[in-house]
């Protein structure tokens, strides 16, 4: 699969919330890693997501990178600051600002579609790109999927996403690491 | 570039802890008594950048309603600051009010709509506002269809977010027909009633003036925790050579800053009341002008006290040593002025109303009513003038209700515009709701709506009201965050903070305004109130025309402007809300004293020592003794407030479970040590209602017959809450003003033994 669209995959993965929405996701994630989808209760799925992410209960492990960076856990402080100085950099913003932070997963794997279609048009957005991936979702998302995974039942859907997303940013700054070393 | 992005703001010194110190510091620091050292002039922080302000006003149920500045940068509510345009806030806020950035951003917010499949489960699933509002309405349709009325819709609200607008819910009911409302009010009724029987009114002295008083007794209340910006008026009074005297149970904080401190029986107040009364009459150290020109029933409330009261009496019932009865007596009645600030605890009890009046009676006979400085102080509705626009709403035509003489009342606002209806909603005391879940019929209540409220924290007998909800077709809890009252609903709706909507506010206790700007945008897919009433009536009548009138406005800010009127204007002096944006304004006041023309609001005019009103409901005339309720087991239990919380709001934040982990139950050494409890050991608090598992905290600030519980729900790990040994037993009053008894919670009983 495209980069790019594997990255759009587990945005709306995590962006929407609805097991229609987690499956044609997961379909997506799947086709090119895992392939079939069948066997999965998908609203025992949908449930577990929102236990580990969304609520109403306090999440157990919220997707905002301040949560896991912020030494306070601090959300909408200095690491959601970061994130947003990234983004205006790159001329984005949230359409909705200040409804959410914009260190929340979904946002942040969006933006990561952006920039990375960017900076096949302007190599000037590889630097954002690196500074978004290298030096910051990855500093955070090791331990997001670390600590949802001790909450999850490993054989669920959900866990193996979240492997799939460990494995993805690990392997996104690998690679930049090593085009680095080439240059 | 790279350089640039590097560069972000700078890092907060502080960590989370010390945050919270500081915050409690600067509490204490604004607050401290005269000695060798003072607090020095506030020192405000300095804060670069370019953020822009806003007004709030703190919507919770506390005395302090505080004005709020808030700084917002990049649509981020950064922090908040008092407004030190009011002088009662004084630029300070409590350690919950600096919390609330945190509370807005916290993770544990509830960001959606969500639908539980199958109540308890906790398998909850993200659902639209269309689904949401579609799902209820229908089931509204339904109900109504089913009983040719909605009377088994049911209304549960109360103190959960006091924005004037927020009497909105009230209107969203009143807009869909004649729903079932439970009314009345757990906090302070029999109190109100107390007071309406004596003066005519709930009507407290301006709470700054209590810098003028010689002698202050606060009797019951610990405003050290529940009303921090109180104490710097009585540390002031202090410093002016007042004598502070704290009357309680409990050594409190409050007491602690005392200059005397009474450890009273619990529910006893009145026989001590009644004790001081009789001690000035024999000394005839009351004023004779109060008594004949402002009393009517003066003699017949004297010849009571001669016949059927003596200081020691009143020493063996309260506890209280006659010698300092008989001190506390001569020195409250040759003060002057001398006031009593009754707080709300004293009257949560089967015999708290009365107990309140013989209170009341001992500040009137000693001529301190209607004086700068004076007051029987309780509380007041004085400010709250506003038009209720949201509330008052006309119910759909051919609506159907209940055809019962029982009419809506509450302490904060009149009828609801429908007093020559033929029909009216059906009314049922908030203080047994789990037992009129249970019982009520014809129709019963099928769906409940719980908004600005958590039942499951505050409402008692928690293992009843489980069974109450189980009985329930639907409920909809609309909140912030997750409590046991969410975990037992089937749809639960996101609000917003105040941070994230218009309102305006004032207080029952200062005489302050506040105008509440929306700061933010609201979070994730949170509404207010209003804009879920809005939105609904839209579904409603998208589904069938004309099923509900609630108007589809859903600016906040719309709303706020319509609840201001002239009478609002000229009492704080301004010419529209606008006024407000550069800060709150005081009411405009001939005294700070409350009834300084002595005319009272009473049938007589007069305050009435004898009160045929109060025997029309069911009490005696005078304030005579009224033994406590009887107990049922070893130990009273009292869950008085705690300091890190507002009932169950602000527990679950994470800066206050720093320094508010867990709950503990507080045992007299003496009790400990004949059950061979040990501190910090867990113990089981059991009794007829239900028990609580915790740890044991040994300490003389409780009587050795006395178990004290902080109230409400604490979030995290534990399931501890309180409503499990607290029973929905009557207050003696409440029904004359709020339309229902108030609750004994301070007359339970439990016993306690290692777990």
């Amino acid at each position: 699969m495209d980069s790019i669209k594997r990255i759009e995959a587990f945005r709306d993965f995590f962006h929407y919330g609805t097991k229609e929405k987690m499956q044609e996701a997961y379909a997506r994630i799947t086709d090119t890693e895992c392939g079939l989808t069948k066997n999965i209760d998908w609203e025992a799925e949908e449930f577990l997501f929102n236990r580990l992410f969304v609520g109403p209960a306090s999440p157990e492990a919220p997707m905002t990178a301040s949560v896991y960076l912020d030494p306070e856990r601090h959300t909408n402080g200095r690491i959601t600051e970061k994130v947003r100085e990234i983004y205006t950099a790159a001329g984005l913003s949230l359409s909705n600002r200040g409804s959410i932070p914009e260190d929340l997963l979904p946002v942040e794997l969006d933006a990561c579609c952006i920039l990375k279609r960017l900076a096949e048009v302007d190599e000037n957005f590889i630097e954002l790109y690196e500074q978004l991936t290298a030096m910051h979702m990855y500093m955070w998302i090791p331990l997001f999927t670390e600590r949802a995974g001790s909450c999850a039942d490993e054989s669920s859907a959900v866990m193996r996403v979240l492997c799939m997303l460990d494995e993805w940013i690990k392997n996104e700054v690998t690679s930049l690491v090593m085009s680095k070393e080439k240059i | 570039m790279k350089k640039d992005l590097l560069k972000t703001g700078g890092i907060c010194p502080l960590s989370r802890r010390s945050f919270l110190k500081s915050a409690a510091a600067a509490g204490i620091l604004s607050s401290l008594p005269a000695g060798i050292l003072q607090a020095a002039e506030w020192e405000r922080t300095h804060y670069e950048g370019d953020y822009e302000t806003f007004r709030n006003a703190c919507p919770r149920n506390c005395y302090d309603t505080c004005s709020i500045k808030s700084y917002v940068k990049d649509g981020v509510l950064r922090f908040v600051e008092g407004a030190k345009e009011s002088t009662f806030t004084g630029g300070a806020l409590c350690v919950k009010g600096f919390s609330y950035p945190r509370r807005v951003y916290s993770p544990d917010r509830i960001k959606y709509p969500m639908k539980q499949i199958g109540r308890g489960t906790g398998n909850w699933k993200r659902i639209s506002w269309d689904e949401a509002l579609t799902e209820i309405s229908n089931k509204i349709l339904e109900i109504k269809k089913k009983d040719g009325s909605l009377l088994g819709m049911a209304l549960d609200k109360y103190s959960g977010n006091f924005g004037i607008t927020h009497y909105g819910v009230e209107g969203m009911m009143s807009s869909l027909g004649y729903t079932t409302r439970f009314v009345g009010t757990p906090c302070w009724p029999a109190g109100i009633d107390a007071q309406n029987f004596d003066m005519g009114n709930m009507w407290c002295n301006d709470p700054e003036d209590i810098v003028k008083a010689k002698y202050i007794i606060i009797w019951g209340g610990n405003p050290a925790w529940n009303s921090v910006h109180s104490m710097k008026f009585v540390y002031e009074a202090q410093e002016r050579g007042a004598k502070v005297v704290v009357i309680d149970p409990i050594m409190t904080q409050t007491a602690a800053k005392a200059d005397l401190y009474i450890r009273i029986k619990t529910s006893e107040d009145g026989s001590l009341a009644l004790g001081m009364a009789r001690h000035i009459l024999d000394k005839k150290l009351y004023s004779k002008e109060f008594t004949t020109k402002h009393s009517k029933g003066f003699d017949e409330f004297a010849a009571y006290l001669k016949k059927n009261v003596t200081v020691e009496w009143a020493a063996e019932k309260s506890g209280v040593p006659a010698n300092v009865i008989r001190q506390i007596a001569e020195e409250f009645a040759s003060a002057s002025p001398a006031t009593i600030w009754a707080g709300y605890g004293l009257q949560r009890h089967t015999n708290g109303g009365v107990n309140v009046r013989a209170i009341d009676a001992v500040v009137a006979m000693t001529g301190n009513i209607g004086i700068e400085g004076g007051g029987a102080r309780y509380g007041h509705l004085h400010t709250w003038g506003f038009n209720y626009n949201a509330m008052v709403q006309k119910q759909p035509e051919g609506s159907v209700g209940y055809l019962g003489k029982d009419k809506i009342k509450s302490e904060f606002h009149g009828p609801e515009g429908e007093a020559q209806a033929a029909y009216s909603d059906r009314t049922i005391n908030i203080n047994k709701i789990a037992e009129s879940i249970l019982t009520t019929n014809e129709p019963p209540i099928r769906l409940l709506w719980v908004a600005c409220k958590n039942p499951f924290g505050q409402d008692f007998d928690r293992n009843k009201l489980k069974k109450a909800f189980d009985k329930l077709e639907m409920v909809v809890t609309v909140d912030q965050f997750f409590n046991e009252t969410v975990q037992n609903s089937d749809i639960v709706l996101p609000c917003t903070t105040l941070f994230e909507e218009y309102t305006v506010n004032v207080s029952y206790w200062h005489y302050w305004i506040g105008l509440n700007e929306k700061a933010i945008p609201e979070q994730y897919e949170a509404k207010s109130d209003l804009q879920i009433a809005a939105m609904l009536s839209k579904k409603m009548n998208e589904l069938e025309a004309g099923s509900c009138t609630f108007p589809q406005i859903t600016d906040t800010k719309v709303w706020m402007e319509k609840e201001f009127n002239d009478g609002i204007h000229k009492l704080f002096g301004i010419e529209s809300w606008e006024d407000l944006k550069n800060g709150p304004r005081k009411a405009q006041l001939p005294s700070s004293a409350s009834w300084n023309e002595m005319k009272f609001g009473t049938p007589s005019g007069k305050y009435e020592f004898s009160s045929d009103l109060a025997a029309e409901y069911g009490h005696t005339k005078l304030p005579e003794y009224k033994a406590p309720r009887k107990a049922y087991d070893k130990f009273r239990v009292l869950t008085p407030h705690t300091q890190f919380a507002l009932h169950s709001q602000f527990n679950n934040i994470d800066i206050m479970r720093d320094f508010n982990p867990e709950p503990f139950v507080y045992i007299n050494p003496a009790a400990a040590a004949a059950k061979g409890i040990k501190d910090g050991e867990t113990v089981k608090v059991v009794n007829k209602t239900g028990s609580v598992t915790l740890k044991a905290r040994v300490t003389d600030i409780v009587a050795e017959d006395v178990l004290v519980l902080y109230e409400a729900w604490f979030g995290g790990k534990t399931d501890f809450n309180i409503q499990e040994l607290v029973d929905d037993e009557s207050s003696d009053m409440g029904t004359f003003k709020t339309g229902a008894p108030g609750v004994a919670l301070h007359d339970q009983f439990a016993g306690i033994e290692k777990a």
